[in-house]
């Protein structure tokens, strides 16, 4: 298929052999029609499954196998990166099958997770009308409810979706969300646990659960719990990249809680990686204003200010601050 | 419900947008200080709520937005549904309640079909009296000076063309003056006044807003797309002249809030009372997609007062 025209021409030729076929009519067993191709598949060789599920090699198919020849062919673009394609197959696949909940979820799935939400949301919601309990297509909707700020809808979703996908510490990490965005932060903390039980030493994870504490006004838990995130993203290549906002995190707290020295030790551990970072400036220009000496602060918030390209709130607040200092423009 | 869920979400992806991890957290930090400030130390927060019928239910989705976030509101203005929502929230009812409340709302309006025919087939201008009653029913009978959070809303002086700012007295009269559209309901009179809907004259009140003491003001505004509407009969025509007014109004007063937000109702006519749930929902997105901006904005309208707190004395 090399295009929406062929795409097309392929799903009449489809749908009428699919349609045509006698339900009844015998047809080879399934492990035998698809055997190699999704050896293929489970080898990663997603390349050569788009090449062996070819338009005539679809048509020998009977209904049950090209179901399933539809979802490999699916994820095999979507693998390759292929979104579009993938959008393409599942949308016949889908039209095909409309009953079928896997074919249908897996292309909200990948309509969700390429922003297309309104469509996203009729199809989860489509899967429902099938089946009420589908974890997956609560799990979508409970999503994308998050995301436009439906919190209630939203937790509803995760509650029904936690009662079919109880191992997934995703889940777990958006239902804590939902409930620390409603404020709830003793059961977004026993969210997050679950979550951790599921996946431990998860860098994000962690730091959640040190945010929730702290909210909770439990501060050494949450000292406690975000040395673990950074303990595990240390130790974990995947999540090097939140180190330095685990350390302004830190600094932050440190600040907020009026221990300056270990605060200012912490933000001048990320200065010493990151010279310009906006944040670490401007908390230790608080904590020079704090200490009475304006001129560094001063020069801290000029430097901030200068970062209106990469941070712009920040660099506004800087610039706002050396107003009032009286330096500023 | 559901039917009006699925239409409402198209372009909320901008959400997901990444943004500078140094901007997030002093947003956070910042925020926490601003929001947890005594309300007499922060600058006073004003709710801006605009005209525009149905449309105006998704005031409630914005209110609802607000809540979820912690966001402090001191003040409460609106012209015609927003007076009707904004009473009710200033007057304590929670964003919750309010989410409820969305058909009895149209229903308390009196604008259905059946008194739209008894307008046309006897050239009588309907009576808005049941919206005080019922809105005595949902808050009692308050007067402004008795709400929970600084109320007012604006209506016009049919006889002179004057704007009117209520803001001391009865609560559920004022209202319903607010709302009380010319050509469809009869003036209320009151206080030697003819008065009717204050869309005419004030479609977005911050200027009411600033007169209680609003510092800042986010104003919640829900015009009417009327480039896209082809009225094909008088009282839509009629509607869309007020329309139109009340969007070049609108003009020069939303320059004078800090922060706007605009739900994506333009298409929703008066008359599509069935889509006031899909409009509240829209009311939620456009402000969950706005916070970051707003508390952002209020955050840099306190920074001289933080200031003062932080410079070593």
């Amino acid at each position: 298929m090399n295009g929406p025209a062929s795409a097309a021409l392929l799903a009449l030729a489809l749908s009428s052999s699919a349609h045509a076929a006698p339900e009844t009519a015998p047809r080879p067993p399934v492990q035998d029609a698809l055997a190699g191709v999704q050896l293929l598949f489970d080898q990663q060789d997603y390349g050569r499954v788009v090449g062996r599920l070819t338009e005539p090699e679809m048509q020998k198919l009977g209904r049950q196998d090209l179901r399933r020849a539809y979802d490999l062919l699916g994820q095999s673009y979507q693998r390759l990166g292929q979104q579009d394609r993938a959008i393409g197959v599942y949308q016949l696949a889908a039209q095909l099958f409309p009953k079928d909940l896997n074919l249908t979820t897996h292309l909200a799935d990948i309509l969700h997770h390429q922003e297309l939400d309104d469509q996203a949301r009729a199809l989860y919601e489509s899967a429902l009308a099938i089946h009420p309990n589908n974890g997956s297509a609560h799990l979508g909707i409970a999503e994308i409810a998050r995301a436009t700020g439906l919190l209630e809808q939203s937790q509803e979703h995760y509650e029904k979706c936690l009662l079919e996908i109880k191992t997934d510490a995703r889940v777990w990490r958006g239902y804590a969300e939902v409930l620390a965005k409603r404020r709830n932060y003793s059961k977004a903390a026993d969210a997050i646990r679950k979550a951790l039980e599921l996946d431990p030493d998860n860098a994000p994870t962690l730091q959640s659960l040190a945010q929730f504490q702290r909210r909770q006004g439990k501060r050494e838990e949450g000292y406690a719990s975000l040395a673990a995130a950074t303990a595990a993203a240390d130790a974990s290549p995947r999540h090097q990249d939140i180190r330095p906002e685990l350390s302004l995190r830190k600094a932050s707290w440190l600040f907020e809680d009026g221990r300056l020295d270990d605060s200012l030790q912490e933000a001048e551990s990320v200065l010493l990686r990151f010279p310009n970072d906006p944040f670490a400036l401007w908390l230790r220009a608080r904590i020079a204003l704090k200490r009475g000496d304006e001129n560094a602060a001063a020069a801290d918030l000029e430097a901030a200010a200068s970062q209106s390209r990469s941070s712009p709130f920040a660099a506004a607040v800087a610039k706002g601050m050396l107003k009032e200092l009286g330096g500023g423009q | 419900m559901a039917a009006a869920l699925l239409l409402v979400f198209a372009g909320a992806s901008g959400l997901r947008s990444e943004e500078p991890v140094s901007d997030r957290l002093m947003r956070e930090q910042l925020w926490r200080e601003v929001s947890s400030m005594p309300a007499d130390e922060r600058p006073k927060v004003g709710l801006v709520l605009s005209a525009g019928s149905v449309r105006g239910l998704a005031h409630i989705g914005v209110i609802q937005a607000l809540d979820d976030a912690g966001f402090p509101v001191d003040v409460v203005t609106g012209t015609s549904i927003g007076a009707i929502v904004g009473s009710l929230y200033a007057g304590g009812m929670p964003a919750s309640k309010l989410w409820a409340l969305n058909k009895d709302i149209s229903l308390g309006t009196n604008f259905n079909k059946f008194r739209l025919l008894e307008l046309i087939l006897y050239d009588k201008l309907l009576s808005s009296k049941k919206l005080e009653t019922w809105l005595k029913e949902q808050i009692g009978d308050l007067q402004f000076d008795k709400m929970p959070k600084r109320f007012a809303c604006v209506a016009m002086d049919l006889k002179t063309g004057e704007q009117i700012i209520f803001r001391e007295g009865p609560v559920a009269i004022a209202v319903r003056a607010s709302m009380n559209l010319p050509g469809f309901f009869e003036p209320v009179e009151y206080r030697h006044r003819y008065l009717v809907d204050g869309a005419v004259v004030d479609y977005i009140p911050v200027d009411a807003a600033r007169l209680l003491g609003a510092e800042w003001v986010l104003a919640s505004v829900t015009e009417f797309d009327y480039a896209r509407a082809n009225p094909t009969n008088v009282m839509g025509t009629l509607l869309q002249i007020f329309d139109i007014r009340g969007s070049i109004l609108a003009r020069e007063q939303r320059k004078l809030a800090n922060v706007v937000v605009e739900p994506a109702v333009g298409d929703i006519a008066i008359e599509h009372i069935h889509r006031g749930p899909e409009a509240m929902v829209k009311g939620v997105v456009a402000m969950t997609r706005k916070l970051p901006e707003t508390e952002e904005s209020l955050i840099l309208h306190t920074l001289p007062r933080l200031m003062k707190h932080w410079r070593a004395p």
